[in-house]
C-alpha cells in the first residue's frame, strides 16, 4: 500500500477548530462534483423524461401500428431504433412505454411514500404499544428480500400493470415508514417541539407543523431513491409478464418480447433498457446531490 | 455472548413464525377459495375437491388451519404441485441446488468487485480513480439485472462465442448469470467498502499505530482493513437478501433451473402450494443468514455481545 | 540555548520548522519557523492556545505529518539525525524506538479490536526481535511501572473495558515500552477527569524521575506545564513567542503573550480576584497578517511589529521574538 494514510486522526483539536485543513479541500473540491453529479443527472432524466413527455410530437407513428413488411428493420434515420417483429417502431413503443413506467414508478412512490410516512409519524411520534406494533409489522415486511414481496402480492392479485403498482407499493410503505420513523423520533425529541407538547397543542397538529417538516428531507431523499428502485421493479415484473401486459407497450415487458429475437434484433431488448436505466441512474445521481445537500452528516465522504 | 445468541434465536424464531403467518395468509387472501386455488385446474373435479377440503380441515378454524399447514411445512410437507405432477418438496429439492450455486457464485463476484472499487475508491479518494470507480458503482446498481444479462449474452455469447446463450449446468453456463447477478450488487458493496475504509484510516488509532513504528503495510492490515470489515459484513449480509431475490429474475433470463424461476412459473400457472413454499425458503433463508451475520459479529468486534 | 545541560548534544533539535498544508490550489501555513531545542533527560513544556500550531510540531516531530500535509522547510535532528525527508523505512525504526508519543483520546488511541496486552506487544515486537510470549511478559511489566495493578489481568483487557485513565496509562506504557530517549505527550490529560490528570501526571513525573528520558509536554494549560517541566517554549499562531527556563519565564515573562497567559493562568487558580483574559481571538492561520502574529491583541504594538521580530536571545538564556527587546 504506497498510498499516504492520513494522520487525521491524531490532527489536535486545534486544528480542527482552524477547520481540519484535510477535510476542505474534500468538502470543497466534492461540492463542485455534486454539483457535477446534479447536472449529469438532470442531463440523463432530461433525454429520457422529455421524449416521453412529447409523446406524438416526436413520434411520427403510433406504438401499435404494425407493418410486417418493416419487421426487424436495424435502427436507421427512418427509424431511430428500429422495428420489432410486428413491424411496429421501437422509438414510438420506447417512447409511449416510458409513460407506462415511469407512471407506474411516481404512482408507487406517491402511494408508498404517504402510506409509509402516515405510520412512520405516527410510530415515531406516538411511540407507545401502537408504535411497537407499527415497527414490527414494518420489520416483517423487510425480511422478505427484494421482489419477493412483489411477487407474492402479483401472485395473489394477478397479473395487471396495477396490481404490479399496488404490490410494488406495498414493499415500498415499510422502507418509507422506516426512515419516517427515526427521523419523527429525532425530531420529536427537539426542545422545540417538547416546548410545543407543553404548551397543550394536539399530536395532530404537533405531527402536521412541526415533525412533517422535519423528517422532510430525509423523505425526499428516499423518494428520489426510492422512484428508481420503483421503476427498476415495475419493469422487472413487466419483463417477467406479472405486469403491464401485451399488447401495452413497457420498458420491461418488451425487452421480454425482444427476448426471443435477441441475436437477430438486438435493438429491441437494448434500447427499452437502456432507456430504463437512464431513467433509473439519473434519479439516482439527482438523489445522491440532494443527500449531500440535505444531510451533509451522510456517509458519502 | 450465550445470552446475545439466545436473543437473536428467539427473535429469528419470531420472525420465522411471523414469516410463516403472511405466507399463509396469501393463499387465504386470493380470490376464491384456498381449495379451488390449489387445485387450480382440477377445480372442477367434486371429488378432488371434497378430499382436498378434507385434508385441508378448511371446516376447522383458521388457527388450527395454520397451525396443520406449519407443522406439515416443518416436516418437509409443503403439499402437492398439480401443475408439474409432483409434490412441491420434490420440486424444491431439485431447483434449490442450482440457485445456491448461482447466489454463491454471484456472491464471489460482488464481494471481490466489490472490495477492489472500495479500495481503490478510499485510497486514491477525491483523484480521478475515486471518482471513476464510484462512478462504476453507481451505474451497475442502477442497472435492471434483466437487461444486464441480455446485454452479456449479446456481448459474450451472440457477438463473441465464448459462452453458451441458455445458461446450463455447466461451469461456463454458470458464468454469464453469476456476472448478472453479482454486478448488480457489487456496486453498493464497493459505496459501503469505500465509506468503511476511509473512517477506518482516519481513526485516531492509526497515527497511534504508526507512531509505534509500525510500518505502512501492517498497519493496513491490522488496524485499517481489520477494523473496516466490520461495517462491511452486516451490508453482506443484506447483499444476500438482494442476491436471493435477484435470482429470480436472472434465472429467467438465462432459463436456468432454480428456485426463483420455480416462483416465477408457479405464479404464472397459478400454482399457489408452491408459490407459498418457494416464498416461504426464500425469506427463511434470508432471515436465517441475518441471523448468523449477527452472531458472527460478536466473535470480530469484542464490543458487541457482552464480552 | 536554553539552560547548562545542552553542553551535551540535544536529543532533539528543532530548526526554523515550518508545516503546512496543500488546500485546492493553495497552502495554508500552519507552523512558521518553529525552532528549539530539548537536552538529554531535559523536560521542555510546549505551551499555547488552541491555534497555535503546538500540537502539530510535535506530529511534525514525531514524523507522522502526511498528504495534504507536508514539511515545508527546516530540519528535525533527533541525536543528530535530521527526520525531515527521511524515508519512510528508516523513519519507522526510529518511531516507537528513539521517540514515541503519548495521544490526547486515550481510549481513542487504541484499537478497539484487540486487547490492550497485544497492542503493547505490538509496540516491542516492531523494535525488538522477542516471541510474543516474551513481549507480553514485557508488557506486563511495563504495566506495574506505570501502576496497573493486576496487570496481568489489564492485559487481556479491551479498551472498552478499561477507564480512561487505565488506557491513558497503557498508552504511556506503550510509548515507553523500547525505552525512548525523547517522550511526546500532546495533551495527554486534557481529555481526563481532574483526579485522573493528577494520577497521570504524576505517573510522568515518576517515569521521568526514574528513566531519565526527555519530555516535550505539550499543553493549553500553562499551570499544567509550569509544574511538570524545567524548561518552557510558548508558542503563538505557529511561531515560537518566547522559551527559556520555567522558573524565568513564569517569574518574569518578557513577552506581552506570555504575560497574558501567566495573567490568565494565575487569575484562575486564585490570584488578584479579576477574570484577566487576552482580548481578541486566536488568528486564522490563512489570513495571517506579516509580521508579529500577536501584534493585533498586543497592547505594546508598534509599527515595528509589521515586520516578524527574530528570535532574540537574553542573557540569562531565554530566548524572545519581540521588538520590545
Amino acid at each position: 500500500m504506497d498510498e499516504p494514510l492520513l494522520a487525521g486522526g491524531a490532527l489536535p483539536l486545534e486544528v480542527a477548530v482552524v477547520a481540519l485543513p484535510d477535510d476542505k479541500p474534500a468538502t470543497r473540491r466534492s461540492q463542485l462534483l455534486r454539483q457535477k453529479n446534479f447536472l449529469a443527472g438532470v442531463v440523463l432524466l432530461c433525454i429520457v423524461i422529455i421524449p416521453v413527455l412529447l409523446g406524438p410530437v416526436v413520434s411520427s407513428v403510433g406504438p401499435d401500428v404494425q407493418n410486417p413488411a418493416l419487421s426487424f428493420l436495424p435502427p436507421s434515420l427512418g427509424h431511430l431504433m428500429g422495428t420489432d417483429q410486428y413491424g411496429r417502431s421501437i422509438w414510438a413503443r420506447v417512447v409511449y412505454g416510458g409513460r407506462y413506467t415511469i407512471g407506474a414508478s411516481l404512482a408507487v412512490v406517491v402511494l408508498g411514500g404517504i402510506a409509509g410516512t402516515a405510520l412512520g409519524l405516527v410510530a415515531g411520534y406516538l411511540r407507545g404499544t401502537v408504535g411497537f406494533i407499527i415497527m414490527r409489522a414494518v420489520d416483517l415486511l423487510l425480511a422478505f428480500p427484494g421482489i419477493l414481496l412483489a411477487l407474492g402480492v402479483t401472485a395473489i392479485l394477478g397479473p395487471s400493470l396495477v396490481n404490479a403498482v399496488i404490490a410494488v407499493a406495498i414493499v415500498a410503505v415499510p422502507l418509507y415508514a422506516r426512515i419516517v420513523e427515526g427521523a419523527a423520533r429525532e425530531v420529536a425529541n427537539l426542545p422545540y417541539v417538547r416546548a410545543a407538547k407543553a404548551l397543550g397543542s394536539g399530536p395532530g397538529h404537533i405531527i402536521w407543523r412541526h415533525i412533517l417538516p422535519g423528517a422532510l428531507p430525509g423523505i425526499i431523499v428516499q423518494t428520489t431513491v426510492y422512484l428508481g428502485i420503483a421503476a427498476l421493479w415495475i419493469a422487472s415484473l413487466g419483463f417477467l409478464g406479472l405486469g403491464v401486459q401485451p399488447p401495452t407497450p413497457e420498458w420491461g415487458q418488451m425487452v421480454s418480447d425482444g427476448q426471443a429475437s435477441l441475436s437477430i434484433a438486438w435493438w429491441a431488448v437494448v434500447f427499452p433498457g437502456a432507456f430504463l436505466a437512464a431513467f433509473v441512474v439519473g434519479v439516482s445521481l439527482i438523489g445522491d446531490a440532494l443527500r449531500d445537500r440535505l444531510n451533509p452528516t451522510g456517509a458519502g465522504t | 455472548m450465550v445470552i446475545y445468541a439466545g436473543k437473536r434465536l428467539a427473535a429469528l424464531i419470531v420472525l420465522l413464525i411471523g414469516i410463516a403467518i403472511l405466507v399463509f395468509l396469501m393463499l387465504q387472501l386470493i380470490p376464491g377459495s384456498p381449495v379451488t386455488a390449489l387445485l387450480g385446474q382440477s377445480a372442477t373435479n367434486p371429488a378432488a375437491v371434497a378430499k382436498l377440503t378434507n385434508e385441508l380441515g378448511l371446516n376447522r378454524p383458521l388457527p388450527v388451519q395454520f397451525w396443520r399447514w406449519l407443522e406439515d411445512a416443518v416436516r418437509g410437507n409443503f403439499g402437492y404441485s398439480y401443475n408439474n405432477q409432483q409434490p412441491v418438496s420434490a420440486l424444491l429439492a431439485q431447483n434449490l441446488p442450482s440457485t445456491v450455486e448461482l447466489a454463491g457464485a454471484g456472491l464471489l463476484i460482488s464481494l471481490v468487485g466489490g472490495i477492489a472499487l472500495g479500495v481503490v475508491g478510499a485510497v486514491r479518494r477525491n483523484t480521478a480513480a475515486d471518482s471513476v470507480s464510484m462512478g462504476i458503482a453507481m451505474t451497475l446498481v442502477a442497472l435492471p439485472s434483466f437487461w444486464l444479462g441480455l446485454v452479456l449474452i449479446l456481448a459474450f455469447a451472440v457477438a463473441l462465442p465464448w459462452f453458451p446463450v441458455v445458461g446450463g449446468t455447466s461451469l461456463r453456463g454458470l458464468v454469464l448469470p453469476a456476472f448478472t447477478l453479482g454486478l448488480g450488487v457489487l456496486g453498493i458493496t464497493g459505496r459501503f467498502v469505500r465509506s468503511s475504509l476511509l473512517e477506518a484510516m482516519h481513526s485516531p488509532h492509526v497515527a497511534a499505530a504508526r507512531a509505534k513504528g509500525l510500518g505502512r503495510r501492517t498497519v493496513f492490515v491490522k488496524h485499517v482493513a481489520r477494523n473496516a470489515v466490520l461495517p462491511v459484513l452486516t451490508i453482506v449480509g443484506l447483499q444476500v437478501g438482494s442476491l436471493l431475490s435477484g435470482t429470480v429474475l436472472v434465472e429467467v433470463v438465462f432459463s436456468r433451473p432454480g428456485i426463483g424461476r420455480l416462483l416465477v412459473q408457479s405464479i404464472l400457472s397459478k400454482d399457489y402450494a408452491t408459490v407459498q413454499a418457494t416464498v416461504l425458503i426464500i425469506a427463511g433463508f434470508y432471515a436465517v443468514t441475518n441471523l448468523v451475520v449477527d452472531l458472527l459479529y460478536p466473535l470480530l468486534d469484542p464490543r458487541v455481545g457482552g464480552t | 540555548m536554553t539552560a547548562p545541560a545542552a553542553a551535551a548534544a540535544p536529543v532533539l533539535d528543532v530548526r526554523n520548522l515550518h508545516t503546512s498544508f496543500r488546500r485546492g490550489r493553495g497552502v495554508i501555513k500552519i507552523v512558521r519557523g518553529v525552532s528549539f531545542r530539548v537536552g538529554r533527560s531535559a523536560s521542555v513544556g510546549l505551551v499555547g492556545e488552541s491555534g497555535s500550531g503546538k500540537s502539530l510540531t510535535a506530529l511534525s516531530v514525531m514524523g507522522l505529518i502526511e498528504k495534504p500535509g507536508f514539511i515545508a522547510e527546516g530540519q528535525i535532528l533527533l541525536n543528530g539525525r535530521d527526520l525531515v525527508g527521511m524515508p519512510a523505512a528508516e523513519l519507522s525504526k526510529i518511531q516507537g524506538r528513539e521517540l514515541a508519543m503519548v495521544f490526547q483520546e486515550p481510549t481513542a488511541a487504541l484499537n478497539p479490536l484487540y486487547h490492550v496486552g497485544k497492542q503493547v506487544a505490538e509496540a516491542i515486537r516492531a523494535h525488538q526481535d522477542v516471541s510474543q510470549a516474551d513481549a507480553l511478559d514485557q508488557a506486563r511489566k511495563l504495566f506495574e511501572l506505570v501502576g496497573i495493578a493486576d496487570a496481568g489481568h489489564v492485559l487481556r483487557q479491551y479498551p472498552h473495558q478499561l477507564s480512561g485513565g487505565m488506557c491513558q496509562r497503557v498508552t504511556i506504557a506503550t510509548a515507553l515500552a523500547n525505552e525512548p530517549g525523547l517522550l511526546i505527550l500532546d495533551e495527554p490529560t486534557t481529555a481526563l477527569d481532574t483526579t485522573i490528570q493528577a494520577q497521570i501526571l504524576d505517573v510522568v513525573g515518576e517515569l521521568r524521575t526514574r528513566l531519565e528520558t526527555a519530555i516535550v509536554f505539550v499543553s493549553h494549560d500553562i499551570s499544567v506545564v509550569a509544574e511538570m517541566c524545567d524548561e518552557l517554549v510558548v508558542m503563538y499562531g505557529g511561531q515560537v513567542m518566547e522559551s527559556g527556563r520555567m522558573d524565568l519565564v513564569i517569574g518574569s515573562p518578557k513577552h506581552p503573550y506570555t504575560q497574558g497567559l501567566i495573567g490568565s493562568a494565575l487569575s484562575v487558580s486564585g490570584g488578584s480576584g479579576r477574570l484577566e483574559s487576552i482580548p481578541g481571538e486566536v488568528p486564522d492561520p490563512q489570513g495571517m497578517p506579516p509580521g508579529c502574529p500577536f501584534a493585533p491583541r498586543c497592547s505594546h504594538a508598534m509599527p515595528q511589529c509589521a515586520t516578524a521580530p527574530p528570535l532574540a536571545a537574553l542573557p540569562d538564556g531565554r530566548t524572545v521574538a519581540c521588538w520590545l527587546y
